[in-house]
């Protein structure tokens, strides 16, 4: 029975190291992209910092109230842009953002015909296409390599519903990445842009060449783009972030049972050993 | 500092491409070129497509290609936010010329308004990029025969 009991645990401490040795190399490589994806947050930061600046002034500067990009038109229509990952085994991470669109529309009441759904990554689109929702546009396996013209294309896909009138507001879901710990699932209003408040004391009045209108027009389209690149970068780098997290969990979980199966494959011996002795021990004295 | 800088910073989606003080710089913007010196009253404009020339603080001239963007001139601070930027050595010439020929090719055919416009756009930037490898290399030449 010894025996048989040995041969059990080396089995399951061989199964056990075997998944390690997985989980230990998909943490290296979430590792890896995710240094990659900081690189890339870190580049772009600047970029995206400048463009909310020129918009936050234009947007002092014109007589913004009448331009469409910063009035709510009459549709009731939301438009949400979900990012979600590709990849499971992330731990709540994808969850975690459909929560967060949960949350964000139950306060609207959550009726399923206001809302229209762009969903990026293919978690969030197969939750949103298995409940009904309409998706109006689904992208997968873009993360990864993210196309910057892809991107281009997707921001006028959301400005054409925005200014069609086919959406009232458009939102952006997205998980905030704070470090390599910490990410939050964040809510982000794209349209219309809402005026930044803290900037409104006093300034110079400045010159608009061509037009404070025809500068809106240009930058709204690279606003909406760098926002939603720079969503993109976040989420991919807190997906990996994720999955690295998870994995080093089940990498630590690993450890601990093989140790646990080491000692009761060693009292398992120790009891075998015993009990040979003790046969021997009682043969010995039995022939005697 | 001397009191006649003005800093100049333009930002690109790739990297921050040029952030320093200088005396001034010239640059197209949809309606023909302008200068901007110190004390320039508070502009928003937006650029052409063009070759922006920056003159440094020890009087040297930097010539790098502009791809469009728009310029924010503020306080003696310039911001130029742009799609692409770059300096005479990272211009590919043969990849510049054969952009330049697709797209030739490409506005001599018929097609729809958008198609040209954007085969239009892209021969203005082959152009752009042209002209600014042939100004490096005027440059780089100028500088060896002064050897």
């Amino acid at each position: 029975m010894a025996a048989e009991n040995m041969s059990d645990i080396k089995r399951r401490m061989k199964s056990i190291s075997s998944t390690k040795q997985i989980t230990k190399a998909m943490e290296l490589v979430a590792g890896a992209k995710l240094n990659r994806a900081k690189d890339l947050a870190v580049k772009r930061k600047n970029y995206t910092a400048t463009t909310i600046e020129f918009i936050s002034r234009l947007s002092n500067y014109t007589k913004h109230m009448d331009n469409p990009y910063f009035k709510e038109n009459d549709s009731n229509k939301r438009l949400y842009i979900i990012l979600t990952g590709d990849k499971g085994l992330s731990g709540g991470y994808n969850s975690n953002i459909i929560k967060k669109f949960l949350e964000t529309e139950g306060q609207k009441g959550h009726n399923k015909e206001d809302i229209s759904i762009i969903s990026i990554g293919s978690k969030g689109t197969m939750y949103f296409l298995k409940n009904d929702y309409e998706v109006v546009g689904k992208y997968i396996n873009i993360n990864e390599d993210i196309d910057f013209n892809l991107v281009k294309k997707i921001s006028n896909t959301v400005l054409n519903f925005y200014n069609s009138k086919a959406v009232g507001k458009v939102y952006l879901i997205y998980s905030k990445f704070n470090s390599v710990v910490s990410q939050t699932p964040t809510c982000h209003k794209l349209l219309p842009v809402s005026p930044m408040e803290e900037e409104t004391r006093k300034k110079p009045s400045i010159i608009c060449e061509p037009s404070g209108e025809m500068l809106l027009d240009y930058l709204i389209p690279k606003y909406i783009t760098s926002l939603l690149y720079g969503a993109m970068i976040d989420n991919y780098a807190g997906e990996q972030a994720s999955i690295r997290m998870a994995m080093n969990a089940a990498t630590d979980n690993a450890n601990g049972l093989i140790e646990e199966l080491n000692l009761k494959y060693n009292s398992a011996r120790q009891a075998g050993i015993t009990n040979e002795i003790i046969e021997i021990i009682s043969g010995a004295s039995a022939s005697n | 500092m001397n009191d006649n800088n003005v800093h100049l910073k333009v930002v690109t989606p790739e990297k921050t491409f040029f952030d320093d003080d200088i005396e001034k710089v010239i640059f197209r913007t949809r309606d023909g070129d302008v200068a901007i010196l110190k004390n320039h009253a508070p502009l928003m404009t937006l650029a052409g497509y063009g070759i922006m020339k920056i003159f440094t603080l020890n009087k040297e001239v930097k010539y790098a290609s502009l791809i469009g963007g728009m310029v924010l001139v503020e306080n003696n601070n310039i911001i130029i936010l742009t799609d692409d930027a770059s300096w005479p050595h990272e211009i590919d010439i043969n990849r510049a010329i054969s952009a330049r020929d697709r797209a030739k090719e490409r506005l001599n055919k018929k097609q729809s308004e958008v198609d040209l416009m954007r085969a239009n756009n892209s021969l203005k930037k082959a152009l752009v990029r042209i002209d600014l490898a042939n100004t490096g290399e005027k440059i780089k030449n100028r500088s060896v025969k002064k050897d």
